[in-house]
């Protein structure tokens, strides 16, 4: 019995290598080993600020309590109140939070490590995202011109800006609005 | 009925093209070379808004709020119905250009008329021709501008100045700005024509005060 029963372990142990399972099987000192895994969000954040947790299966228990370093305290986590699937908890960071890499455990089932992952404290500004308010008065250029008449500013304007610039204006609205008269002129002459 | 008002636009046409020309060299002498940021003709100091043209009609005072519905200068030749526009990218948004001859009245400021400076703006061309405001640049002060008002009364402004802004150091509130004196400006495009931007250099800006109101 025995020696059929070890060399399907062994088998099971040699499919796991090959399948890449390779680091959770061989941290696997223990039955305390985490086997699941908690998301941050957001993943990076600052001191003070408030993260989400969300542990998806991992427990198979309704409770679960998750602690880190940066963390005011200790947070139990519960079945979200939309009845999505596993367990879940706001978390707040220490305001002394200093910045770097933290691990964030999950203890439930008895298992102090039933679920980990990672916190970053970057503690950069907070980015404010800029709330751009209705402008209630106009504050830029109206555009107001499609270029069909342009070719008529075209030459003098070239000369330079200034005062150029505002006799090509006058000087193009002069010269087709007497366009137009001669056209007009012609027309009904 | 048009080609009687056609006839009679080329005769005042002319006027206008002789009285542009002729503006043009006078406001070229009173100004040597100081390019499109005059702090006032002849150097005067504009009284009361250091950064707008100097104003030359006392305030007038304010009629009560109505909507315009349409703009006449008749010196210009120029008659257009006014629709409500909003803003676009800080921009008071022109009418489309699929109605080119229409002016576009700023909804979120003043009537015109009413205490502050009422906004009209209008294209200076479309891709092919020109548009409802083709002819502002050639306004001149002391030029009527007549708006036609919801309520049935007609309100009556008067040119005080036509400036040319130029969009790369463009003032907000030197074309926009405004105290309770009731105004009308009146924007369109102006300056050189960039074909890769699609966009005019400047705008055209005609700075008129309320002067008068009359039942129509």
């Amino acid at each position: 019995m025995l020696d059929i029963r070890r060399p399907a372990a062994a088998g099971a142990a040699v499919l796991f290598l090959l399948s890449g399972a390779v680091p959770a099987f061989a941290d696997n000192e223990s039955s305390a080993s985490a086997s699941g895994t908690v998301t941050v969000t957001p993943g990076k954040t600052w001191a003070g600020a408030v993260i989400t947790l969300h542990v998806k299966s991992a427990c198979r228990s309704a409770k679960a309590k998750a602690s880190a370093e940066v963390f005011v305290s200790p947070v139990t986590l519960a079945p979200p109140v939309d009845g999505q699937d596993g367990l879940v908890s706001d978390a707040s960071i220490r305001s002394d939070a200093v910045a770097g890499t933290y691990s964030v455990s999950v203890e439930c089932d008895g298992n102090t490590h039933a679920a980990q992952g990672t916190v970053v404290i970057i503690n950069q500004v907070a980015p404010v995202t800029p709330v751009k308010p209705e402008p209630l008065w106009p504050t830029a250029p109206v555009p107001a011109g499609g270029g069909g008449t342009a070719q008529l500013a075209a030459g003098p304007a070239e000369a330079g800006p200034g005062t150029d610039s505002v006799l090509a204006v006058g000087g193009a609205a002069a010269a087709s609005l007497a366009a137009v008269a001669v056209y007009r002129r012609r027309r009904h002459g | 009925m048009p080609d009687e008002e056609r006839t009679s636009v080329s005769g005042r046409t002319w006027a206008a093209v002789a009285m542009g020309l002729v503006l043009f060299a006078a406001w070229l002498m009173g100004h040597p070379g100081d390019g499109v940021d005059p702090a006032g003709p002849g150097g005067q100091p504009a009284a009361g808004s250091a950064d707008r043209p100097p104003q030359v009609y006392a305030p007038h005072l304010p009629l009560p709020d109505s909507k315009p519905v349409r703009v006449d200068i008749a010196s210009i030749g120029l008659h257009a119905g006014i629709v409500e526009r909003g803003l676009l990218n800080g921009a008071v948004d022109p009418p489309p250009y699929s109605t080119p001859d229409v002016a576009g009245w700023f909804r979120g400021g003043p009537a015109p008329g009413a205490a502050g400076a009422a906004l009209l703006v209008g294209h200076v061309d479309t891709e092919t021709r020109p548009a409802v405001f083709y002819g502002l640049s050639t306004v001149t002060p002391g030029a009527e501008v007549e708006i036609q008002r919801a309520d049935g009364s007609v309100a009556e402004f008067t040119v005080e100045g036509v400036e040319v802004v130029d969009k790369d150091h463009f003032s907000a509130d030197r074309v926009y700005g405004a105290g309770t004196r009731p105004e009308l400006r009146l924007i369109t495009c102006g300056g050189t024509f960039d074909q890769e931007k699609r966009a005019y250099s400047a705008n055209v800006v005609v700075f008129a005060a309320l002067t008068g109101s009359h039942q129509d």
